[in-house]
């Protein structure tokens, strides 16, 4: 069953407005606010009406009261997808203003009429059982995106013009699912390193005992969507999410989850820990190595929402390129390729610069160096510490070149994936 | 002439060289990075993660030198070894209670652990 949100005034179909957050009327200027759903107006009028705990006890409760046990919630799950195995097929529904066909995939939730373009919200697919629990509302206009994106290409020195000039594909504001999961994360380690005292080398250890709770973790619950290209949309603040209500998808296209919580679970889990290993490593010496581990979890819930990310797509020949934005912080995620002969001008330049005063200089050191030792044998465990900094200097440096240019690699091969592009390009067309 | 050329060169080229392959080596590295650097702020325009502060918070108690850890039984114990005389007594010395362990093999992690902490760690 779809779903057209009517004006009351002139019946024209009304969409999501991320400038007023309210929804609006294109033909006759009506502007609505999205009315609330029984469930959310009992929780508030609910919420007026108790004693004001302790604030912690307070924050507590409220967790408490709004996540659903995750064992529950896995049961639900597979409730509806035995239901909806049967519906999750490619769906053609018929359009409810001018009665066209309308082809929407297993997973799209919302859509347009390729036809009068009227935007259209599938109800079966946020229905009851697939309803999630929260929305963030887009918060940037395509207008917006497109000018945010276009502004921060061509800025780039070494982007290539006809990428400057791109011409737009397809600019697509999309709701991607996510399970926002609670996880409690524990960690006892021990790290063993080696310190120099006087002729002897000591071992020592450092220990950590770590514990985090992590709310409302974030893992892409779309198989096409690349979990690399959703992580970098993130953080998205999620004191703005809202209680779902269909009439928000109205205006974008949306996806339901096509992968539930026993495949993400270990993947939110695999996130929490690898987090924290980050920030334990962070108060340990680089040479340390790491020699006991003991941790512990609890995946306390989690919680389906949709959240909002432009998705913009253009061509350079044969090659795709999907940039993506945040929908609520503006944050884009993408990588372009390099004019080739600026980057190797900039890297000749430097090269000469920097190389016609590192090699006299440090030939002449050295050379030095040698001639002191021939003379004083004494301090040449000194001049060993400097060869030890200088060859530990230069290992630094290109080590981070290197990692510098694998990461941009990877990002540029991000950009140009296909499946993103698929995920973007296979829905009807306004 | 050729002797004193060839005197001339192996009394000053190794320094020279030595030291002009590590220049040319830094000065390369340095070019490359900066170069990486200026590549990535024109044309990767955003590539950074949510990080643990984003999504939660951490308390963590930190210890270092084994001299203030913790067991597992909450017991605070140093763990010193055989050839650590110097750190022993001065912990002795503080009044800090020290368990002396004999090193007979080589120490890896798993008899540190079940040593200590008994098997299965």
């Amino acid at each position: 069953m779809q779903k057209n949100y009517r004006c009351p005034r002139c019946r024209a179909t009304m969409e999501f407005d991320p400038e007023l957050g309210k929804m609006h009327c294109k033909y006759c200027g009506g502007i609505y606010s999205v009315p609330k759903s029984e469930e959310a107006a009992e929780a508030e009028s609910e919420k007026n009406q108790v004693e004001e705990p302790k604030a912690e006890a307070k924050a507590e409760l409220e967790a408490k009261a709004k996540m659903k046990p995750i064992s529950k919630r896995e049961k639900e799950e597979k409730k509806k997808e035995a239901r909806q195995q049967a519906k999750m097929k490619m769906q053609i529904l018929r359009c409810n203003s001018c009665g066209a066909e309308l082809a929407v995939n297993e997973v799209e939730a919302s859509s347009f009429c390729a036809y009068c373009g009227q935007a259209t919200v599938v109800l079966d697919r946020v229905d009851e059982c697939l309803r999630p629990d929260y929305v963030m509302p887009f918060m940037v206009t395509k207008e917006e995106a497109e000018k945010t994106i276009r502004s921060k290409i061509s800025a780039g020195f070494y982007v290539p013009d006809e990428i400057k000039n791109f011409e737009i594909e397809k600019l697509r504001g999309i709701y991607v699912p996510f399970w926002l999961y609670d996880i409690l994360y524990g960690d006892e380690q021990f790290w063993r390193y080696s310190v120099k005292r006087g002729k002897s080398t000591v071992t020592r250890y450092s220990h950590r005992v770590a514990d985090c709770h992590y709310r409302k973790l974030t893992v892409d619950a779309s198989r096409n969507l690349n979990d690399d290209s959703s992580q970098r949309l993130e953080p998205y603040d999620m004191d703005k999410l809202k209680k779902f209500e269909p009439m928000y998808l109205s205006g974008f296209y949306a996806d339901r989850f096509d992968m539930g919580l026993e495949e993400t679970r270990d993947v939110a889990v695999s996130r929490a820990k690898a987090m924290l290993n980050e920030s334990i490593k962070g108060t340990i010496r680089r040479s340390a190595r790491n020699v006991y581990s003991s941790p512990v979890y609890e995946v306390m819930g989690a919680e389906y929402a949709l959240l909002p990310a432009w998705f913009l797509t253009f061509r350079q020949g044969d090659q795709p390129y999907t940039i993506l934005m945040n929908g609520q912080t503006k944050k884009i995620v993408g990588a372009v390729p390099c004019v080739k002969w600026k980057v190797w001008l900039t890297f000749a330049i430097l090269a000469i610069v920097l190389c016609g005063f590192l090699v006299p200089t440090c030939g002449g050191i050295i050379h030095s160096l040698v001639q002191t030792t021939r003379y004083n044998s004494g301090i040449w465990e000194l001049y060993l510490y400097i060869f030890i900094f200088g060859g530990a200097l230069l290992v630094w440096v290109w080590r981070s070149a290197i990692k510098k240019y694998l990461a941009f690699k990877e990002s540029v091969k991000l950009t140009r994936s296909g499946t993103t592009s698929r995920f973007v390009g296979e829905r009807q067309d306004k | 002439m050729i002797g004193f050329y060839w005197h001339y060169y192996m009394h000053y080229a190794p320094g020279y060289a030595i030291g002009g392959l590590i220049g040319l080596a830094l000065g390369l590295g340095i070019a490359f990075l900066i170069t990486m650097h200026l590549v990535m702020k024109s044309n990767d325009i955003g590539d950074s993660k949510g990080s643990l502060a984003d999504f939660g918070y951490l308390k963590m108690l930190c210890s270092e030198d084994g001299l203030h850890h913790h067991s597992p039984s909450g017991q605070g114990v140093a763990l010193i070894w055989e050839d650590q005389r110097q750190e022993k007594e001065s912990l002795i010395r503080e009044g800090f209670p020290v368990e002396q362990k004999v090193i007979e093999k080589p120490v890896t992690s798993k008899n540190i652990f079940s040593d200590r902490f008994g098997e299965g760690t």
